[in-house]
């Protein structure tokens, strides 16, 4: 029952939480959007105003476009980390691990062993979805789960979002070396490098995350043996489904008057889409985990 | 109020689920092989009575019957020069050897192809132990067009001479000399299935 003898006119407000680790919502959120405002302010310069560029400087402003991402992480998280009482330690191994085995045993798999390039892009639409979900999407999301659980696991994974500050790093290990040589690999023009870019970290970044959620759902909720092969399912079937639709968007016929620059906006609108859908939904996953978890203790 | 976090040990559940999630990797890449082997290695069977050849090609080339050849197909998505497996039947008589039908050929395709040149001729075993005689050349290929704005591509050849009776199978394989090597396994797979 309300006490009204109370003198204060407002609740006590409740004790605040002292964290001893990052915010690592704050620093994906803000990364992600600064890189998706960049790639749309590149389209816009590089695209619709074409600004002349001179070909000397394009594979630099290429190459800066391609570790933009890694830049920002650098800055806002791996910084940050610094600041707190407890930062995490494993987080640079990660992405440098992620950064090696992308490129020793990923990108080989899929292009020599796979050999997706050969069949999959002039396959159907839905054998697209199946095929990028059991070769390319497997394979990134999978060889991330191994990463991060083998360096994290379970040491340092001492708190629910640690998993996806990992996950995040992984992704952008991951993705580091593909965007670095579609930049360098025929001069393309800086809107594109952005756009690939974008839509290379984003699928890495969202399937991981869904995998982080998994992660830590085995590793603070005791949740069935199952779940966490279900999330590595789900993250590479969203890699499976987001590749045929963005390269969809990007051959689309609709044109208003151009030829390539206007299928950017489709295919930068679908990467915006689903880097905001995919946080929110890992968001309000990891809330309501946190939520049913902190019901627990007050139960228990 | 800080919160710490003690070491918990690994439960039981959760190494399951790190085995179970190997384990469905594992299974979803054999999948994805099996995927790939079903996609790359897809093929089209084709049949003529007439001629007593049945033999397999990959399924998205481009068939075709053009005169005096009793199968042509080409894979159509190559840029440049379009990998080719042709067959063409050619009498063969009696006191003839494998040798008079190269020749006759090689006298033919010097005035048509270009820098043809014969680079080996030797013997090989098929799958059915039938010993055949195998020429590997080479030529330019320029595609005539004058609007064409292409380098002409030096392509590398062999022809499989395959004697039956009073006729010989003339099994062709052309492609461009970059990706030669790459379609190669292509034609070794058709001959493996060639039946004659």
């Amino acid at each position: 029952m309300t006490d009204y003898r109370s003198r204060l006119l407002t609740p006590p407000r409740e004790e605040e939480e002292i964290r001893p680790y990052r915010s690592v919502w704050r620093s994906l959120i803000l990364e992600n959007s600064l890189y998706g405002g960049f790639t749309a302010l590149c389209f816009v310069v590089f695209g619709i105003f074409a600004l002349p560029l001179p070909q000397a400087l394009r594979q630099p402003i290429n190459i800066l476009i391609a570790v933009l991402p890694i830049s920002l992480w650098i800055i806002f998280s791996l910084f940050a980390e610094r600041l707190v009482p407890q930062p995490r330690r494993q987080l640079v191994p990660v992405f440098l691990f992620s950064v090696l085995v992308a490129r020793a045993i990923g990108q080989p798999l899929v292009s020599e062993f796979l050999r997706v390039q050969d069949w999959l892009p002039l396959d159907s639409a839905l054998n697209r979805i199946i095929g990028y979900t059991f070769s390319t999407g497997i394979i990134q999301v999978g060889l991330g789960y191994i990463i991060v659980r083998t360096l994290t696991w379970d040491e340092h994974l001492r708190d629910r979002h640690d998993t996806l500050a990992y996950a995040a790093a992984a992704a952008l290990g991951y993705g580091l070396l593909p965007s670095l040589e579609f930049a360098l690999n025929g001069n393309p023009n800086p809107y594109v490098v952005a756009a690939n870019t974008f839509i290379t970290i984003t699928l890495l970044l969202v399937s991981n995350c869904i995998v982080a959620y998994g992660l830590a759902a085995t590793r603070f909720d005791a949740s069935p043996s199952l779940f966490m092969p279900f999330t590595v399912a789900l993250g590479s079937f969203i890699t499976g489904l987001g590749l045929p639709l963005y390269y969809g968007f990007l051959n689309a016929t609709f044109s208003l008057g151009g030829a390539s620059v206007q299928r950017h906006i489709l295919g930068i609108g679908f990467t915006g889409a689903l880097l905001a859908a995919g946080l929110t939904l890992i968001y309000v996953l990891f809330s309501y985990a946190e939520r049913q978890a902190r019901e627990r203790e007050l139960e228990g | 109020m800080l919160i710490e976090f003690g070491r918990a040990e690994t439960t039981r559940s959760q190494r399951f689920s790190h085995y179970f999630t190997l384990l469905y990797c594992a299974l979803a890449l054999l999948i994805g092989a099996n995927l790939r082997d079903s996609s790359l290695y897809a093929v089209t069977i084709f049949t003529n009575r007439e001629v007593g050849v049945m033999a397999y090609y990959p399924a998205n080339w481009l068939f075709s019957t053009p005169d005096g050849v009793v199968l042509e197909v080409q894979d159509s998505q190559r840029l440049g020069y379009k990998t080719t497996i042709r067959i063409q039947v050619l009498p063969f008589a009696d006191g003839m050897s494998p040798r008079n039908v190269i020749d006759t050929l090689a006298l033919g395709r010097r005035t048509s192809l270009p820098f043809y040149k014969i680079l080996s001729i030797s013997d090989r075993p098929l799958q059915t132990d039938d010993i055949t005689t195998v020429v590997e050349y080479t030529y330019v290929a320029d595609l005539d067009d004058p609007f064409l704005q292409l380098v002409p591509s030096v392509v590398v050849g062999e022809d499989v001479v395959i004697v039956r009776r009073n006729q010989v199978i003339l099994v062709s394989f052309i492609a461009d000399a970059n990706t030669y090597q790459q379609d190669y396994e292509v034609f070794q797979r058709f001959l493996e299935t060639l039946d004659y």
